[in-house]
């Protein structure tokens, strides 16, 4: 056990070394993630209405959807996805990794919809259509930015898992932030340095987030 | 203005509609009164089709509500305003937003023209100054005034109340309705649902008690407050008019 050097100054500073290649992994795990979480979001919001839609083969073909993701491991989907979609991109790894984690964190994302739609009273809907609005304006413009501003922590805790998992896409060579810790590793055969610093750097992306929905949450409280 | 026609409607094996019929002409104000469960609200919400019905025929102006659908429901609803028991003020909106929302997206006004309705609606109901004010830093009674104005942002011909101050402290009821008699004079179409009998005695062209889904007895205020014909009428109006 004591044999890792946890603490040993020279391992540390051997890790530091590779410190730009931390700092260009940085932009990479935030570009991906941001591509999925665009992809995630949309797809959730349709995924997430379309369940709750009263048509059966709309609200059948969101649940297969989000039924399927959610009972398979991520991993797998990302060798499916990667696999079925990357010839189509001429070995562009980008494209299909943020579309494979699209597609999964849309799932959740759908599921955190449907539930924060469920959670808006009926009294809403029923005031929007007797305005006149027909059941897709009373949708977009009364009960979507009510739910949508109700599940925001639970969507910020959907994308910092986001951020987190895309550390699973190093696994196909893509020089993001976990895949800088391995190239660090395979040069200096070190395991623990690497990887604690790494840790720290996603905690360094994904903290700020959780503050900054808190700071929304109180800015918009009088909103009630 | 509106037409109702041989309505029933059932949830389960309950009967909640049985029959009911009844017109409101043009400047008409109509009160229903009942005891709770007795199919009230139901009725307005059938009026406006909110609630689907069984077997029956509801006309707004002329217009078959009850087998309308998607568009066409949706204009024959801007000309029925509705007000709510809760208010169900959209939360994220200001009060002026709540006016101007569906003018601008239904009536297709510009922001312009749907904010100067908006405010002189907000004058109307007593509240120019909190036209900024979010429904969250409202009172009930005050939620309940911007509302009403809400609900005659649409210009409609028929305005609705189902319970308007059922939800609200008791120092708030006046005020809602002293927003209300002020409409029915000025020549608004009205159909409320109210347990507040002195309104219906002052302000009501005609009282209608329902009873178990069917009108038990109808007429002017003053014929059905001193004079009822029907035993389950009397025994209502013994008990609310203490």
């Amino acid at each position: 056990m004591g044999d890792i050097g946890a603490f040993d100054p020279l391992k540390w500073q051997r890790t530091f070394d590779y410190l730009p290649n931390y700092i260009q992994g940085i932009p990479m795990t935030i570009a991906i993630s941001g591509a999925a979480l665009l992809i995630a979001t949309l797809l959730g919001i349709v995924a997430g209405v379309m369940r709750l839609s009263k048509r059966s083969y709309l609200s059948g073909v969101a649940t297969v959807y989000v039924e399927f993701v959610r009972n398979t491991p991520l991993l797998v989907q990302l060798f499916v996805v990667y696999f079925g979609l990357a010839p189509l991109w001429s070995g562009n790894r980008f494209i299909p990794m943020a579309i494979g984690l699209g597609l999964f964190a849309g799932a959740y994302v759908a599921e955190i919809v449907r539930a924060g739609i469920q959670s808006i009273s009926k009294g809403q809907l029923e005031a929007a259509l007797s305005c006149g609005m027909t059941g897709t304006q009373a949708m977009m413009l009364v009960i979507l930015p009510q739910a949508l501003r109700r599940i925001l922590p639970a969507l910020a805790g959907q994308f910092i898992s986001l951020i987190k998992d895309s550390s699973l896409i190093s696994v196909f060579g893509y020089t993001e932030l976990t895949f800088a810790a391995k190239k660090v590793t395979a040069a200096t055969f070190l395991g623990f340095h690497p990887y604690v610093l790494v840790a720290g750097f996603y905690f360094v992306i994904c903290y700020p987030l959780s503050l900054a929905v808190r700071a929304f949450e109180r800015r918009t409280a009088r909103i009630g | 203005m509106v037409k109702v026609e041989n309505l029933h409607k059932s949830f389960g094996s309950l009967k909640v509609l049985d029959g009911i019929a009844f017109e409101v002409a043009k400047g008409e104000v109509l009160v229903i009164i009942g005891a709770s469960g007795s199919g009230k609200s139901t009725l307005l919400r059938c009026v406006n089709a909110l609630e689907p019905v069984q077997s029956g025929e509801v006309y707004i102006n002329g217009e078959a509500i009850h087998k309308s659908k998607g568009r066409d429901l949706s204009r024959i609803r801007t000309e029925v305003g509705m007000v709510f028991q809760h208010f169900e003020l959209f939360s994220h909106k200001t009060a002026i937003e709540n006016i101007t929302l569906a003018p601008i997206h239904v009536r297709k006004l510009t922001r312009e023209q749907a904010n100067e309705r908006a405010m002189a609606l907000l004058e109307r109901v007593g509240l120019p100054e909190k036209a900024n004010a979010y429904p969250s830093e409202l009172s009930g009674g005050q939620r309940q005034r911007v509302a009403i104005a809400r609900a005659l942002a649409m210009e409609p011909m028929v305005m609705m109340f189902d319970e308007p101050t059922s939800a609200l402290d008791p120092e708030m009821i006046k005020e809602v309705l002293d927003v209300m008699t002020d409409l029915a004079n000025s020549g608004m179409t009205m159909l409320c649902v109210t347990h507040e009998m002195g309104f219906a005695r002052e302000v009501a062209r005609r009282v209608m008690f329902i009873d178990h889904g069917r009108i038990v007895e109808q007429g002017a205020p003053a014929d059905i407050f001193n004079n009822p014909q029907h035993p389950r009428t009397q025994a209502f109006l013994s008990q609310i008019l203490v």
